[in-house]
């Protein structure tokens, strides 16, 4: 049987973007969900996506985040095509030991984001 | 701060902004404190009544300034509890009412209304106190304005419908806990903006918790909506942070 290795991609946000994440659109401020998607996660996802691999996320250490920041980010990669809900269930996963209950939050703007999506398609 | 935004109104217009000192003793010796005088946009005052050594203010942003109030409330948080701490639920509130001000306080348009922010450090209790407000439209008349395919459209008759009431502050205490939109929507609603903010109260992220938007003054810590005979063109929330809060600390 062949057995093909995931390769796991690891992404700090407080590392690999800012410690002070802003709102939602660029047009608002620096440091915007928007910013993060296009310019790191998006083409993130979209390697991890065609290299079959998956990618853990790190919420951890920056100063604080609002709700628009997570929402912009996470569920724009359904809004903008990058990927579909089914898909980010499978590659995703997130760490976030200071702030636990902002996981469920994230993957609700996804679910919440991909049902929409089914809506429109409907 | 409300002083200092009116000011600025004024500044605006070019318009003199005059007034006298408040009669009560503790008043004056607070206004005096905070800074209001030290403002480009009042004007000359006597020398001596700068003294605003423990206040931070900052004023007469649209955009949403998330490493300007981070640094706020790091010196906030030190002050609280000492070196490399912060507070992720004081910033995420400053990051949802920016954005509340940058998006809602305009009927006309994003980024329109400024908002203010003040922060007073009172190193011998260990306590900071905040305050963030805008002379936009208010959370109860935004609410009212909303147009069709917004799914606070008509929410007046939506939730007439269900709570047989109109009173404002009771539909601002709705909105706090979410039940105002899971109602209307009939959907399970983890919230954002407002709701977030009563969440990070509930979390003990923060403390004395007051929400003051056109005629309703809530004192969400203590759970007291009231209606108010005056109102406040706009938004104003305060809270503060104490030692028995909850903080991290940086690595």
């Amino acid at each position: 049987m062949l057995v093909r290795e995931m390769t796991t991609t690891e992404l700090s946000i407080a590392k690999g973007f800012c410690k002070t994440p802003g709102s939602r659109s660029r047009n608002e401020g620096d440091f915007s969900g928007e910013q993060f998607r296009e310019d790191v996660l998006a083409p993130i996802v979209t390697d991890v996506l065609r290299d079959g691999g998956l990618l853990f996320v790190d919420l951890d250490h920056t100063y604080g985040y609002g709700t628009s920041f997570l929402e912009e980010a996470f569920g724009g990669l359904i809004r903008t095509n990058v990927a579909t809900g089914p898909e980010l269930h499978r590659i995703l996963s997130f760490k976030s030991d200071q702030e636990p209950y902002l996981i469920d939050e994230v993957w609700e703007y996804i679910d919440e984001a991909e049902a929409l999506r089914s809506k429109l398609r409907n | 701060m409300l002083l200092v935004a009116c000011a600025a109104k004024f500044g605006g217009k070019r318009l003199v902004f005059r007034g006298t000192m408040p009669r009560s003793k503790q008043a004056r010796k607070q206004l005096l404190k905070s800074g209001f005088f030290d403002d480009p946009n009042v004007g000359k005052v006597k020398e001596g009544y700068s003294n605003r050594d423990n206040l931070l203010v900052t004023h007469g942003k649209t955009s949403v300034e998330a490493a300007m109030t981070a640094d706020l409330m790091k010196r906030a948080a030190e002050s609280v509890w000492g070196t490399n701490a912060y507070s992720p639920g004081v910033q995420s509130i400053f990051v949802e009412l920016m954005h509340n001000t940058n998006n809602h306080a305009s009927p006309l348009a994003k980024g329109e209304k400024d908002w203010w922010i003040s922060v007073t450090l009172d190193r011998e209790n260990r306590r900071a106190k905040f305050v963030f407000a805008d002379l936009g439209i208010g959370v109860v008349k935004s609410l009212n304005r909303k147009q069709q395919g917004s799914k606070w459209f008509d929410i007046k008759t939506k939730a007439y419908t269900v709570f047989q009431t109109n009173n404002p502050a009771y539909y601002l205490k709705l909105i706090l806990d979410r039940t105002l939109h899971q109602t209307v929507t009939d959907k399970q609603y983890r919230g954002k903006g407002l709701p977030t903010i009563k969440t990070i109260l509930d979390r003990n992220g923060i403390t004395n918790l007051l929400i003051v938007t056109n005629n309703v003054r809530a004192d969400v810590s203590n759970d007291r909506y009231i209606s108010m005979g005056c109102s406040l063109e706009g938004t104003l929330v305060s809270w503060e942070l104490n030692a028995s809060n909850t903080c991290l600390y940086e690595r």
